[in-house]
């Protein structure tokens, strides 16, 4: 029943193909939204009060190094439901009013059909950044459209009725598809605690040595200036001694 | 054909096609579902919204002091001064909070002659005296204050206010005299031993140095550098002690108890205890730290680790924050170890 259904949606899609400029005005309302609400996020900040400067640390990554690093995790390949196996190869990093957009190509094929496909462009954002369990600062990417295109050199591939279905079934694969995105991890190490040796004892002194630990979360991301801002907030915890170290080393 | 099997072909017709109606448009596009004008009109407004908001926050961080004269580089990191000081601070007082100071052994001497007005004899020397003060067990705490940070130049000067709590201390002291002229017969040669014991004088220090900050494999590490702090630890002598000692040296009597009063033995010694002991305190009791981000020259991504070419440029210290910048580019790709 569940595929009767989908089967026809999706004949119901081919036989009455969208309209480019009203999808893309649909696109480019949410690309807006997604701006406006970053920014609304820094409104509140005065000159001078983007970040509370006891408590917080800013790393900034470059729109170069991201692109790179992101670019690492391709090619990508999702086996999407209906057979459909999309192939992300290359991404694209834009830094836009405090939104860092990310476009991902790659192509969509069918099993049975390995030399038949069409181009697929998704358009996202980077739009979550996490600590995770391990310290590290890592970034999500979420996809907010995707667009099917007959491949360059390839015009009788797919017609547009086809193009129409695909690009319906892909649509509803976006989370799938969002899921299967590398999360893109920054180059910066969080420690999650300050350890401090101990001393001697040397002479007329001895220190036991101690740590305290350390929580790093992240405060907010701002993207300008071609550069990703993540503020982080970091909170040390008392001091507590510690079983003493044999070389005392510093830490 | 009968009626009934055109009325039926026809509902199912009619049905099939009001089916596939509702399904395409349950499951029509999202763009499809929106209203075209009404989309139009929100782009409008957002837009409007994001080039206001936009000036605004632009403005804001550009104006932001805390980003000025912040290097290039791919991966920047920036620490506010004041969360560099209250770091400072925390692990001043975290670490240091209370050191025990222990004097190693230390020995101090005096010797010298006593002389003495002996009526019809006029002043003689009565004796030579030489006195040790050994101190044996000497425990005190240093306890430091909120240091003073200043940020600048590409260096932070630090000035450590250290609070030397009061302690105990163990000095023996022995006495050997030797009496000489008319008290020689009659006193010839003594030595005395006897156990002191006092408190440490509580005192405040002022250690003034430097932090160096340095970039060790992207990790940025604060070291204190500090010239030797010399403490003069003074000990009181406890009054039973002294009274002890007083008591002791009364037993002697004549002429002998007259050079040993001459000589005011008591008071030398609590004169040359009363001058302070000079302890060294290492450099080395400043330790470095690691401040607690780093620049990483491996990153995992899914399924596979990435290796960098991470070059840290110097680093900056402003009067709003320290800047640790590093140009980073990927080198290979690799499988995680196991």
């Amino acid at each position: 029943m569940k595929r009767l259904l989908l089967l026809l949606a999706l004949l119901g899609s081919a036989c009455s193909p969208a309209d480019p400029a009203t999808r893309a005005r649909v696109v480019e309302r949410d690309q807006l939204r997604r701006e406006v609400a970053g920014f609304q996020a820094l409104r509140k900040f005065e000159p001078g009060t983007l970040m509370d400067r006891e408590h917080e640390v800013i790393v900034t990554v470059s729109d170069t190094l991201l692109r790179e690093l992101i670019a690492t995790s391709f090619p990508i390949t999702v086996e999407l439901q209906n057979k459909l196996i999309v192939t992300l190869t290359g991404a694209n990093v834009v830094f836009r009013a405090n939104v860092a957009r990310v476009d991902i190509r790659g192509e969509v094929r069918r099993g049975r059909f390995p030399r038949v496909s069409a181009a697929v462009f998704l358009r996202g954002a980077i739009d979550r950044l996490v600590v995770d369990k391990t310290q590290e600062l890592r970034a999500r990417i979420s996809i907010d459209d995707v667009e099917l295109n007959t491949p360059a050199g390839a015009p009788a591939a797919f017609d547009a009725v086809v193009i129409n279905v695909l690009q319906t079934i892909v649509e509803r694969s976006l989370p799938e598809l969002t899921s299967s995105l590398p999360s893109v991890a920054l180059p910066v190490r969080l420690d999650q605690q300050m350890q401090l040796p101990g001393f001697g004892p040397e002479g007329a002194l001895s220190i036991e040595p101690s740590q305290a630990p350390m929580t790093v979360d992240v405060a907010r991301v701002i993207a300008f200036q071609n550069r990703l801002w993540v503020v982080l907030h970091v909170a040390l915890g008392a001091f507590a001694p510690t079983q003493r170290d044999t070389a005392g080393a510093a830490p | 054909m009968k009626p009934w099997i055109r009325t039926a072909i026809a509902a199912a017709v009619c049905g099939s096609v009001l089916a596939f109606g509702v399904v395409t448009l349950r499951f029509r596009p999202r763009w499809e579902r929106e209203d075209p004008a009404t989309v139009t009109r929100e782009i409008a407004l957002l837009t409007r919204q994001r080039d206001s908001l936009r000036a605004m926050v632009y403005d804001a961080a550009s104006l932001s002091d805390l980003l000025d004269q912040r290097p290039a580089g791919d991966v920047v990191i920036g620490l506010p001064t004041p969360f560099v000081d209250a770091m400072v601070q925390r692990v001043v007082t975290g670490w240091f909070h209370d050191v025990v100071l222990r004097l190693p052994r230390m020995r101090v001497r005096k010797q010298g002659d006593v002389t003495a007005r002996l009526g019809l004899f006029g002043r003689r020397t009565v004796g030579a005296y030489e006195l040790a003060i050994v101190l044996d067990s000497v425990r005190g705490r240093l306890k430091p204050d909120a240091p003073r940070l200043t940020f600048g130049g590409s260096t932070i000067r630090m000035d450590v206010p250290v609070h030397l709590a009061s302690g105990t201390g163990v000095a023996r002291i022995t006495l050997d005299w030797v009496s000489k002229g008319l008290a020689g017969p009659v006193c010839g040669e003594m030595s005395m031993a006897h156990v002191v014991t006092g408190q440490v004088r509580a005192a405040n220090y002022l250690a003034r140095g430097r932090i160096v900050l340095s970039a060790v494999d992207g990790v940025l590490k604060a070291d204190p550098d500090f010239p030797e702090l010399r403490i003069r630890l003074m000990i009181d002598p406890s009054r039973a002690s002294v009274a002890a000692l007083d008591s002791i040296l009364a037993t002697r009597g004549g002429l002998c108890g007259v050079a040993i009063r001459r000589a005011d033995v008591s008071a030398r010694i609590q004169g040359l205890v009363a001058r302070g002991f000079m302890v060294k305190i290492p450099q080395r009791f400043f330790r470095a730290i690691n401040l607690p981000v780093a620049v990483q020259r491996i990153v995992p991504m899914d399924g596979a680790d990435v290796a960098l070419d991470v070059r840290p440029s110097d680093i900056v210290v402003t009067s709003s924050a320290v800047w640790l910048a590093a140009a980073v580019t990927t080198t290979r790709k690799s499988s995680p170890a196991p």
